[in-house]
């Protein structure tokens, strides 16, 4: 029962805060909320027993990359506009296809079993170790070493490609 | 010597044609001339030294095959670059080293003043390496590849002056006849490929008899097509046309290619098929009947050319016609004799012409020669040995040669071919002394600037001009008939030829079966034969007689009988004009026929469809375009859209 | 902690609404900062999904696919924000329907 409450509660936070994301006007409130629907997400992740992502999710997403969002917006300092939303029929459209987008995600989310074996009923047994750093960190330095390698490549070039960028004499 | 440096006789001449073209004009005219001449030089001791070899094995065990290297090995066919050395083409190969060797000489002195003298002899070699090819070749692919070497070296030495049109034009017109015969050659191979599964020398040649039946149309298919071949690269009827313009080529490449070698490889190539003509009487037949023509044919226009080279060279058609001749009465001991001794006396008298036109500064005209007999000593004398060999003079080596043919003309072939051999000897009686006095005798009729430059011809030139002289003397006499073991070229190609044998004997006088003369007696006749004998000699002094008349007794006889018989003055004048009615019934059809395929079909119809294609893929684009918005967020909306499609395909799966 | 209340599909629809709310602010939304913004909503959608179905699977593959999926996402930020400064200097706009010099 007390799932179901802090269910509920972390859902109706995410959903509020995600739609004020997209329909603010003030480009900072609309991080602070970013901000909030990362933190519920977080308190989620807890529940699902996945610890260390939910440490990761606020320490990376809501620390560092907010902060970045933030800091890039208090630098370009953009002035209000009175419209928001893109003119024209591309909003309409855009309107359109991501409500056939949800009613599609629900079909499949709805739909008995999901097309897949084990999907509903009771969730597996879990170890006791489960979600905490010392399995995720087992397997990802023996299953996914390779891919983690490369993933600090790519974090490497998008930090020379970020310096590159912004540097002020940028030349194009 | 052992026969495993076989390989070094055609790899010498092409290694100084690399290094004499890669170092065309930076190397000296020493090394370049150190490099042709010592190449053919060094492949004609290694020559002979292999043919001493030969001369040395039992004369059943008389061939030896040397294998290069694998060439094409795909599926059935399989070709490999192979060397075979057999009584024939030990034959051939001395000529082309020996008689190129004298002319690489002549060479050095002829082309003295040329301005390209080291692209000269890197052809020169090439030559000489593509003859070699194709007289050593084991098998017809590697053949082929000789006979379209040599065609390319003769087109690349007749357009040697290639700032000059005519020249330019009629290497071009040679290659472009030589192409036509080529193609049948190439049908031929192709039809002994898919009849025999095979391209070798050795196979085809073994099981033809066992494979194809005696007259079968296979067989008389593969042989004619083959012919066509040879009528192209022999200049016999109907594809002599290009040799005569081939005189545009420097003299001693006439001598080389248009004379003693090149024109000659149709000869081998039938006399080294002679099993396939044995199976095949009606294409021997028609081998006998184009040469006999030719032989007459050439000889006629040779009676009126004013050119020395042009008379030399249709002489030269009319002397391979001989050469067709006896390869069409199976007599083919005989026609390797007479390409021999022919080779020797042509390459002569070509050289000899070289060496007047030189002294004359490059007049060619015959009208503004004559009485050069005391300026040129040499070239007068060694001209004279040729002349009397070409004419058949005894004991002069075409004495001998033409004899043999014309005996087994009319042993083997009956009286009508050997009644066209002897007209045609009379007429080249007649022509050659024609040349011989019209130059060497009679008044000065020199331009005045020539006769400023009037000399007799360097020792590089004069020297291999009168070692041609001694071997046109004496040529003959390893092949004297009547006499007991007089016939030592017939015993040394002996062993080719058996296999003739197991064609059966009727194949052998095919040609004269077919004929219908019935002549067919190959019993030795020594009576008929010293009586033949008498016959031409007589024909060819009488020739010789009726020359003297015209253009030394009485210079004037020969424009009153022209004047007299005007049309057939003209007739021989024009060369049957048979360049023009070729240009109007062949040449120029095709022009027009391609010029409507060019415009209708090229330019209209497959320009069109490209154009059209490249035109709608242009239109199209232009209308792709306009998704090109630049906005992203249409193309995320798209991207959505794709996304709708995927989601809804595996919500409805 | 033996048996769970809240089922596999509350999270998985959870996830499709944060998804499609994401989407919409990517298609409707002109500032380039919020429609980043968005794709970050996107993500989150995603990892929450892929954390719902480790739970259900007991498998923690999921989990290490969030942690990629957030080491891209911080990359893709990173040059995101870099390219949108090197625009702002040149046109003085963060809007995207403003910048369209691809147009064909």
């Amino acid at each position: 029962m007390t799932e179901i409450i802090l269910f509920s509660l972390f859902a109706l936070t995410a959903v509020t805060c995600a739609l004020g994301v997209v329909f603010h006007k003030n480009p900072v409130h609309c991080a602070l909320l970013l901000v909030a629907v990362l933190l519920s997400l977080a308190g989620l992740f807890i529940m699902l027993h996945a610890q260390f992502i939910a440490a990761l999710q606020v320490i990376v997403y809501a620390g560092a990359i907010m902060v970045l969002f933030l800091f890039v917006l208090m630098l370009l300092n953009v002035r209000r506009h009175e419209d928001v939303l893109t003119p024209g029929a591309a909003k309409g459209f855009g309107f359109l296809f991501a409500l056939i987008v949800f009613v599609e995600l629900l079909w499949v989310a709805l739909s008995p079993g999901g097309g897949e074996q084990g999907s509903v009923g009771a969730p597996a047994a879990l170890p006791q170790e489960f979600g905490s750093p010392a399995a995720i960190g087992r397997i990802l330095y023996t299953t996914w070493l390779y891919p983690f390698e490369i993933t600090s490549i790519l974090l490497l070039v998008a930090v020379v490609g970020a310096v590159l960028l912004a540097r002020r004499k940028f030349v194009g | 010597m052992s026969l495993q440096l076989l390989w070094l006789v055609p790899i010498l001449p092409l290694l100084g044609a690399l290094l004499n073209g890669l170092g065309a004009g930076r190397l000296p005219r020493k090394v370049v001339s150190a490099i042709g001449v010592g190449s053919v030089g060094a492949a004609l001791v290694i020559a002979l030294g292999c043919f001493a070899t030969l001369l040395g094995m039992p004369g059943e065990e008389r061939f030896f095959a040397q294998t290069l290297f694998s060439w094409i090995d795909s599926g059935d066919l399989s070709v490999a670059v192979r060397l075979g050395l057999d009584p024939l083409s030990a034959v051939m190969m001395l000529v082309v080293t020996g008689v190129g060797f004298l002319i690489h000489v002549y060479s050095t002195g002829y082309m003295n003043h040329e301005k390209d003298y080291g692209r000269y002899f890197s052809y020169l070699n090439l030559f000489t390496f593509c003859m070699l090819m194709l007289v050593l070749a084991d098998n017809f692919l590697v053949m082929f590849f000789g006979w379209e070497g040599v065609g390319l070296c003769s087109y690349l030495l007749i357009g040697f002056w290639y700032t000059k049109p005519s020249a330019a034009e009629a290497g071009k017109k040679a290659f472009i006849v030589n192409r036509i015969g080529d193609w049948g050659f190439l049908i031929g191979i192709f039809l002994l490929f898919v009849t025999f599964g095979s391209l070798d020398f050795g196979r085809v040649f073994t099981e033809a008899p066992s494979i194809l039946p005696l007259g079968g149309g296979m067989a008389t298919a593969i042989a004619l097509f083959l012919f066509v071949g040879a009528t192209g690269k022999s200049a016999q009827i109907p594809l002599y046309t290009w040799l005569p313009d081939a005189m545009e080529g420097p003299t001693p490449v006439s001598a080389l290619i248009h004379a003693a070698t090149m024109v000659t490889a149709g000869v081998y190539m039938i006399a080294r098929c002679h099993v396939l003509y044995a199976l095949a009487p009606t294409a021997l037949l028609v081998v006998a009947v184009v040469g006999a023509a030719t032989a007459v044919y050439a000889a006629t226009i040779g009676l009126v050319q004013k050119d020395i080279k042009r008379v030399l060279a249709y002489s030269t058609v009319s002397q391979l016609g001989y050469m067709f001749l006896a390869m069409g009465v199976s007599a083919f001991a005989a026609g390797i004799f007479h390409l021999m001794t022919h080779a020797f006396f042509k390459a002569l008298l070509f050289l000899g012409a070289g060496s007047v036109i030189h002294a004359l500064s490059g007049e060619q005209d015959m009208d503004r020669m004559g009485g050069l007999k005391k300026h040129l000593p040499r070239t007068h004398a060694t001209m004279l040995i040729a002349t009397l060999a070409i004419a058949g003079i005894f004991p002069f080596a075409g004495f001998f040669s033409k004899d043999e043919i014309l005996w087994k003309a009319f042993s083997n072939g009956g009286p009508i071919l050997w009644a066209a051999g002897v007209i045609g000897a009379f007429l080249t009686a007649f022509y050659m002394f024609r040349l011989y006095f019209m130059t060497f005798h009679g008044s000065e009729r020199l331009t005045p600037e020539a006769k400023g430059h009037l000399h007799e011809s360097p020792n590089s030139m004069t020297i291999p001009l009168m070692l041609l002289a001694v071997l046109s003397l004496i040529g003959g006499l390893i092949q004297v008939p009547l006499l007991q073991g007089g016939q030592r070229l017939d015993a040394f190609l002996e062993p080719v030829f058996a296999d003739l044998a197991r064609v059966g004997g009727a194949a052998a006088h095919g040609a004269a079966a077919a004929a219908g003369h019935g002549a067919a007696h190959a019993a030795h006749d020594p009576g008929q034969e010293i009586a033949l004998m008498l016959v031409s000699l007589a024909i060819a002094l009488a020739g010789i007689y009726v020359a003297h008349r015209f253009y030394v007794k009485d210079p004037q006889a020969p424009h009153r009988l022209a004047a007299r018989a005007r049309g057939w003055y003209d007739l021989l004048w024009n060369k049957y004009w048979v360049d023009e009615i070729y240009d109007a019934r062949i040449v120029q059809p095709i022009v027009r026929l391609s010029n409507r395929l060019w415009k209708d079909v090229d330019a209209a119809v497959v320009d069109g469809a490209v154009n059209g294609i490249g035109r709608k893929i242009e239109q199209g684009a232009g209308w792709l375009r306009l998704a090109q918005t630049g906005y992203v967020q249409l193309y995320a909306l798209i991207l959505t859209v794709g996304l709708v499609v995927v989601f809804g395909y595996l919500a409805l799966r | 902690m033996s048996t769970i209340a809240v089922p596999l599909a509350a999270y998985q629809i959870l996830a499709g609404a944060l998804f499609t709310i994401g989407v919409v602010g990517v298609l409707v939304r002109r500032s380039a900062l919020i429609v980043f913004m968005s794709i970050e909503l996107m993500l989150n959608a995603v990892n929450l999904s892929f954390v719902a179905f480790s739970r259900q699977h007991g498998s923690m593959d999921g989990h290490i696919f969030v942690f990629f999926v957030m080491a891209v996402a911080a990359a893709e930020v990173a040059i995101g924000l870099a390219i949108l400064i090197a625009i702002f200097r040149k046109r003085e706009t963060a809007n995207v329907d403003d910048v369209h010099l691809l147009k064909g």
